[in-house]
Formats: structure tokens, C-alpha cells, sequence
């Protein structure tokens, strides 16, 4: 089955099995389950720290454009792919889409 | 207990109208405390008593781990020869079950409970391997409960501290020790080693938990810990700097028994992270040819 495309309105939010800490510049994620730990970068933390679920893309988008000073249609060529190495690691999932 | 566990080793559960295997008791100075066996017979009290000869004593005081002999019928038998397995794990909020050739065990959170081991072992190297496997757990879930951690690594003693270079299997930690060894440096262990917090920071204690090059000389007391090192195999011994992030993502991961616990992974990440504020960390790569201790 083919995942459904990232769009705006998708939600992600962090797999129940990961936890994560900031430390220093960088921060680490351990993925309980298959006992797996990976090292993320400061703006890779603050994604995951945003997953909860009902935040939306879009919402993603343009918080991170506010903290990082970089154009939301940057982040918006950017953040999908991200999302999806995400979803790949184990590190966040896709929850739904809005209703229309 | 979730479908499934222990089932490799376990036909029927064995902790039903268990037995004591004798009136014996035995303290073995374990951290954070020493830990009372309770329910030997002579034998078992013996075979311990030889095997942690510089850390057994008398009844002592201390949270109690009690045997119970059960039934063989319970349990699966072995085929084969007797080679290294990993243990079924059960972890709950308040407890852990540990299954594994011939026995059960229970081990709850709180340091104080009572502890349990359901056996049917008579074999003396097995009943210590049996034992061994239960007290290395136990050992890791009472330091991370102090504030501490046990770190799968060789801990070296140069110039009157403790230094821990931690590693995955094959990183080097016995090789490394044997070095040590040669050049006159104090081997604490080259497998597990217990970081404690201690008045004046952290502290390395000795377990009697050894891995290839067996145990030590014993006579080691708590060292303040030097500094700790992720070690890697190299062609020429060198120091680099370890970002906080990757020295946590790896000391987790090298934090055998309760890292894999989901209950107690933000107490480790927490007790990690204080202990790498206070304490020197980096990366030694070193050579089996080289003399990593001029690096110190």
C-alpha cells in the first residue's frame, strides 16, 4: 500500500516508544522498541518536540519559519522530505488528515 | 504477563508452592548496598561464597533476594552445549521478570522489596550463572534508582582515578584492559562498572561482574571517577572531543538491562545527563600497539 502524500493539513506526531533529549547543540532520540538511539540536530529536536499530534504541517511550517528565520516556502520544499526520514527512523508516524 | 514470555524456557509457571532450599543466608557487598541471599542450603552458600570470596560475609543487612526451589518439570530442558542466551524481559512500571534456562525471577522496582529467584538448578555452574545473571540486573536497577548508572566498559585506574572507556562488544574493552595491566594501571573491571553519585561528585565502585579478562585483583575501594572516554580501535592512539548528545545517545546505549526497560528511560537519560555535566567526556582512539596512556 502506498503511504498517503504529506500535504499541509497532515498531522505527524512522535511514535509512543521514543524518547528524546536535548544536549547541547544536538540532541538524541531512543526508539524503545527496537532499542535503537540516533543523534538529531537542534532544528530535528525541535520538530520532534512539536509532534504531538495535533499540530498540523502547515502549523509546523510556520512555527519553525518564526524560530529559525528562514522563508516558510523553504521549509515547505523541505519539511515533507523530512517528515518522511522521520516516519522511516520510527521517530514520528502520521496520525490523520483533516476533515474537508 | 504478556503472551509469549518465557515461553522458550518455561513449559508450566513454577512459582506456585515453592519451597526454600535452605535456612542459609548470605550478604554480598554489592552498590549501592550489599544484597542478602536468602533461602540457601549449604551448598549454594558455599559455591557463592567461593565465587564472590572478597564481597561475601555473614547475614549483613541489605534488601534480600530469596531463592526458591521448584520443580524441573516446569521448565524446558537445554539441548546442546551451554553457550550465552539472551533472557526473556518483562518489564512493568513497578516490577521486572526475568526468565531464563531454569528459572524465574522477580525483581521489583523499589530497592527495599523483596526480590525473588524460582529455580530448579543443581548444577553448581549453572546455579552461579543462574544467580550472576539475576544480581547483574539487580545491580544495574538499584545504582540507576541511587542516581547512578552501570556502563558496559573497561574501568582503568590511572593516577588515583577511575576512568571508564565504554564500548560496544568488540570496541576494544578487554584488549585495552590487558594493556592496562601490562603498563601497570589498575583494571577496576574490563565489563561492567558502577558510576554513583558521591559527595564529592561521582564515584567508581567496583562489581565483581568481569568480562574475557576475568576478575581482578579485589581489593580496589571506590575510586572519584577521572573522566569517561568512548573507545575505538584505531592505527594510532588519539583524544577527540564527543559532543553531549552523541556521548548520551552512546553511554545509553551501553547501559545494559535498563536502558531496554521503557519504564526507566528518562530516569537513565537524566542520571546520564548529570553525570556527563560533571565529569570529562571525549572519544580515545586507541591502538593494540600503541600507549594510549600518554594520552593522560
Amino acid at each position: 500500500m502506498q503511504d498517503a502524500p504529506i500535504t499541509p493539513d497532515s498531522h505527524f506526531r512522535r511514535c509512543p516508544d521514543v524518547r528524546f533529549r536535548a544536549m547541547g547543540e544536538e540532541g538524541m532520540a531512543i526508539r524503545q522498541q527496537a532499542g535503537e538511539v540516533l543523534v538529531l540536530n537542534d532544528t530535528g529536536m525541535r520538530i520532534l518536540d512539536l509532534l504531538d499530534g495535533q499540530v498540523t504541517v502547515a502549523a509546523l511550517i510556520q512555527q519553525l519559519a518564526s524560530e529559525y528565520a528562514v522563508m516558510p516556502e523553504t521549509l515547505a520544499e523541505d519539511i515533507p522530505a523530512y517528515l518522511a526520514e522521520l516516519c522511516a527512523a520510527g521517530l514520528v508516524e502520521k496520525v490523520r488528515e483533516n476533515a474537508p | 504477563m504478556p503472551r509469549g514470555f518465557g515461553e522458550r524456557f518455561i513449559d508450566a509457571w513454577p512459582t506456585a508452592d515453592p519451597v526454600p532450599w535452605g535456612e542459609a543466608v548470605l550478604s554480598l557487598a554489592l552498590p549501592p548496598r550489599p544484597v542478602r541471599l536468602l533461602g540457601l542450603d549449604e551448598r549454594q552458600r558455599n559455591w557463592l561464597g567461593e565465587r564472590y570470596r572478597f564481597r561475601a560475609g555473614g547475614a549483613g543487612a541489605g534488601p534480600a533476594l530469596r531463592l526458591w526451589r521448584v520443580a524441573s518439570e516446569g521448565f524446558r530442558q537445554r539441548g546442546g552445549e551451554r553457550q550465552e542466551y539472551s533472557l526473556d524481559l518483562y518489564h512493568d512500571p513497578e516490577e521486572l521478570w526475568v526468565a531464563g534456562w531454569q528459572f524465574l525471577a522477580r525483581l521489583p522496582w523499589s530497592g527495599e522489596a523483596l526480590a525473588e529467584i524460582w529455580t530448579c538448578e543443581t548444577e553448581r555452574g549453572a546455579f552461579l550463572g543462574v544467580v550472576e545473571n539475576v544480581l547483574r540486573i539487580l545491580t544495574a536497577r538499584r545504582v540507576l534508582a541511587r542516581g547512578g548508572v552501570v556502563i558496559h566498559s573497561a574501568g582503568l585506574q590511572i593516577d588515583a582515578r577511575a576512568h571508564l572507556f565504554w564500548g560496544y562488544s568488540g570496541a576494544g574493552k578487554s584488549t585495552l584492559s590487558r594493556l592496562a595491566l601490562a603498563a601497570g594501571h589498575g583494571v577496576i573491571s574490563d565489563d561492567l562498572n558502577v558510576v554513583l553519585p558521591g559527595p564529592g561528585g561521582f564515584i567508581v565502585e567496583r562489581v565483581p561482574f568481569a568480562g574475557d579478562l576475568g576478575q581482578t585483583d579485589a581489593s580496589t575501594g571506590p575510586l572519584p571517577l577521572g573522566g569517561l572516554h568512548r573507545l575505538l580501535k584505531a592505527t594510532e592512539d588519539r583524544r577527540e572531543p564527543l559532543a553531549p548528545a552523541r556521548a548520551l545517545a552512546s553511554l545509553s546505549a551501553c547501559a545494559p538491562f535498563v536502558n531496554v526497560d521503557p519504564h526507566r528511560t528518562e530516569q537513565l537519560l537524566d542520571n546520564l545527563a548529570v553525570l556527563l555535566k560533571a565529569t570529562t567526556v571525549d572519544s580515545v582512539y586507541f591502538s593494540p600497539t600503541g600507549n594510549p596512556w600518554s594520552l593522560f
